[in-house]
């Protein structure tokens, strides 16, 4: 046992560890700030090193853990592949900003109030979802995962985060329940709950006497579940109410973070699982086609509405909202194409992943210029705003890059996003061309709606006449420089795209290679 | 038989927790919820079959007779993970009344 145990490469579980290792002693050591904020600094740097070292080993081929040496379907494995890496990797980055951030704009008394024992405690539940390679189990790490962002979401407790909040957690709680359903259906139709083992079966459902409309059934319902977490139109209801309302550096990790675990969930159960069953159909259609046809209405509808409703905000709080709704369907309509042309599966997972990493670094710099703003001005209402290009340069530079990242202007990090997703519907042999043309069509319309939103934000509130309430504030320096951080990501990666490229490839290519994740889960040693 | 009578009751489960949800009382949404979730839980055990005896291995029983102990695993995990929650949203519930004077959520919700 111990012999074999050696053997075993302890990798994926590392990150884990450490996320619970430092919420737990940051928790114990709430007695001295000083302690506690050197500890969360510590455990955030190691958790990153951890994830770059996964990332790094990974890049061969994926690594599984299987917890107590409990062989594949009988245990709980954990699978760490470049797809699930990279996420977590971008994650990891964002939240360490984040946590940057909040050392110096949160007050001191409220960080005693566990603050960072929270946001470790969301860590590990990020990065239990992103690894995990059992249906339960992702249920379970989506509950830690929720259960921290409530309780971040209220942190201030005002009466309007307490509206928010219960909002958020009577619609997750519902979702949580039908995802149980679903989750239930699932084991009893197809008698498993690995990833891998429910792949596996099916690829051959007469085999295992699977009742495949039945397993249909169940997906759709996960479905749901997945498009309720990452705010798809039209369950995107919550998403404004609760950014508005919750801390800003709260609302960047919810938008950088906790939303990519839903839209992480939907990857890998559609094209890791449900992918097998493809040539087995349901009358006319498999249970991806009908996953493919519902996104692409979804991802559509979320461009076109989100676009619309960002325009006329006065708040840059809802109008980031709105934007990160338009931006979800941006990232989605990729996957609706993967999920009906299997030719060009790959590119279109390539773009949903730019696009991913590109609105999570560009969303939480926005959500944190935002929070700079209402600490120095007191309001976040574009009405009190104007002129800040002149009275904070780094912060209106910030602002500039990852405005236009989102947008996608050359040579920025988001301008690789939007070329990939507009090659897919050119690609006329798989495609037919009216639906081409109307693809196309869609994404322009949403892209010049991001246009004018950015461009609405930018004159209202950083060109122009310097307002009275910005000449009167001043803008401490500090939490500036977190945020160029971001904007220097954008740009680097825009720029080295030769450089990061084959990190995404390989992403992309792990992401939907079903056969190469049996074959590491159920048949490796 | 079984099935049927414990599918009939899912179902009006179900469908009360669903009515409760509708209710303009916050307290009534929240006992929604929570009904739905056990609604859910009692789904999950029925998902095991009916057959067999309690999951209890001993030397005389063979193995083919015992009920599928997974699902029951299953539900003690999702009830520990309802009572936090429902905790939680109880005290958030206690939150919204300090705050606001009232559960009626045309009041606090019409005021946004």
């Amino acid at each position: 046992m111990t012999a074999s145990l050696s053997l075993i490469n302890h990798a994926p579980v590392v990150p884990l560890l450490i996320a619970l290792l430092t919420a737990s002693v940051t928790l114990l050591s709430r007695r001295s700030i000083k302690l506690t904020i050197s500890l969360s600094l510590l455990g955030m740097f190691a958790y990153v090193v951890s994830l770059l070292h996964l990332l790094r080993s990974v890049q061969h081929g994926p690594l599984v853990y299987q917890f107590s040496a409990w062989p594949a379907p009988y245990g709980i494995s954990f699978v760490a592949d470049s797809f699930a890496s990279l996420l977590l990797c971008i994650s990891a980055i964002i939240t360490a900003g984040v946590l940057l951030y909040s050392i110096t704009t949160i007050d001191e008394s409220k960080q005693k109030f566990s603050y960072h024992s929270i946001l470790h405690f969301m860590l590990f539940g990020v990065t239990g979802a992103l690894l995990t390679g059992d249906l339960f189990n992702l249920f379970v790490w989506f509950e830690v995962t929720l259960m921290t962002s409530y309780v971040l979401v209220v942190f201030h407790s005002n009466p309007k985060q307490t509206k928010a909040g219960m909002t958020y957690v009577i619609l997750n709680l519902i979702g949580s329940a039908f995802m149980l359903v679903s989750i239930g259906g699932i084991y009893a139709t197809t008698g498993t709950l690995n990833l891998a083992d429910l792949s596996l079966r099916l690829s051959q459902p007469d085999l295992y006497n699977i009742s495949v409309p039945s397993v249909l059934l169940f997906s759709m319902i996960l479905f749901t579940v997945f498009a309720l977490k990452s705010g798809l139109v039209p369950l995107h209801f919550w998403v404004p109410l609760v950014y508005q309302a919750a801390p800003s550096p709260v609302s960047a990790l919810l938008s950088g973070v906790v939303k990519k675990v839903g839209l992480y969930a939907m990857i890998r159960i559609f094209f890791t699982v449900f992918i097998s069953n493809e040539s087995t159909s349901v009358g006319e259609f498999s249970i991806l086609t009908i996953f493919g046809i519902s996104l692409l209405l979804l991802s559509s509808a979320s461009m076109i509405f989100g676009g619309i409703s960002a325009l006329s905000q006065d708040n840059i709080d809802n109008l980031l909202a709105y934007s990160s709704i338009s931006q979800m369907g941006f990232i989605m309509l990729p996957l609706s194409l993967a999920a009906l042309f299997p030719s060009m599966r790959q590119m279109a997972l390539m773009a949903t992943i730019i696009l991913t990493l590109n609105h999570s670094l560009a969303k939480a710099s926005l959500f944190l210029v935002s929070g700079c703003i209402k600490n120095a001005i007191g309001s976040a209402n574009l009405s009190d705003l104007g002129g800040l290009s002149r009275h904070s340069p780094i912060l209106s530079f910030s602002v500039f890059i990852s405005i236009f990242s989102l947008v996608g202007f050359p040579p920025l990090f988001g301008f690789f996003g939007k070329l990939h997703l507009l090659i897919l519907p050119l690609n006329t042999e798989s495609v037919p061309t009216t639906y081409s043309i109307l693809l196309v069509l869609i994404i322009l319309v949403g892209t010049i709606l991001s246009l004018l939103y950015s461009v609405r934000l930018w004159n209202l509130g950083f060109w122009g006449e310097i307002s009275p309430k910005v000449s009167a504030s001043t803008f401490p320096r500090s939490n500036q420089y977190v945020i160029l951080l971001f904007s220097i990501m954008l740009i680097s990666f825009g720029i080295g795209f030769e450089f990061i490229s084959p990190l995404i490839e390989s992403a992309s290519i792990s992401a939907i290679d079903s056969s190469g994740y049996i074959e590491a889960v159920l048949y490796h040693k | 038989m079984t099935q049927l009578i414990l599918a009939l009751i899912l179902g009006s489960i179900f469908s009360f927790g669903t009515f409760l949800l509708l209710r303009r009382d916050l307290i009534k949404v929240i006992l929604g919820v929570i009904i739905l979730g056990q609604a859910a839980n009692i789904y999950l055990i029925t998902m095991g079959g009916f057959s067999g005896t309690v999951p209890v291995l001993s030397n005389s029983d063979s193995l083919v007779s015992i009920t599928n102990p997974l699902v029951q695993a299953l539900v003690l995990t999702a009830i520990v993970i309802s009572l936090g929650t429902t905790a939680f949203v109880l005290v958030l519930l206690l939150r919204v009344h300090d705050e606001h004077g009232t559960l009626d959520i045309d009041r606090i919700w019409g005021q946004l």
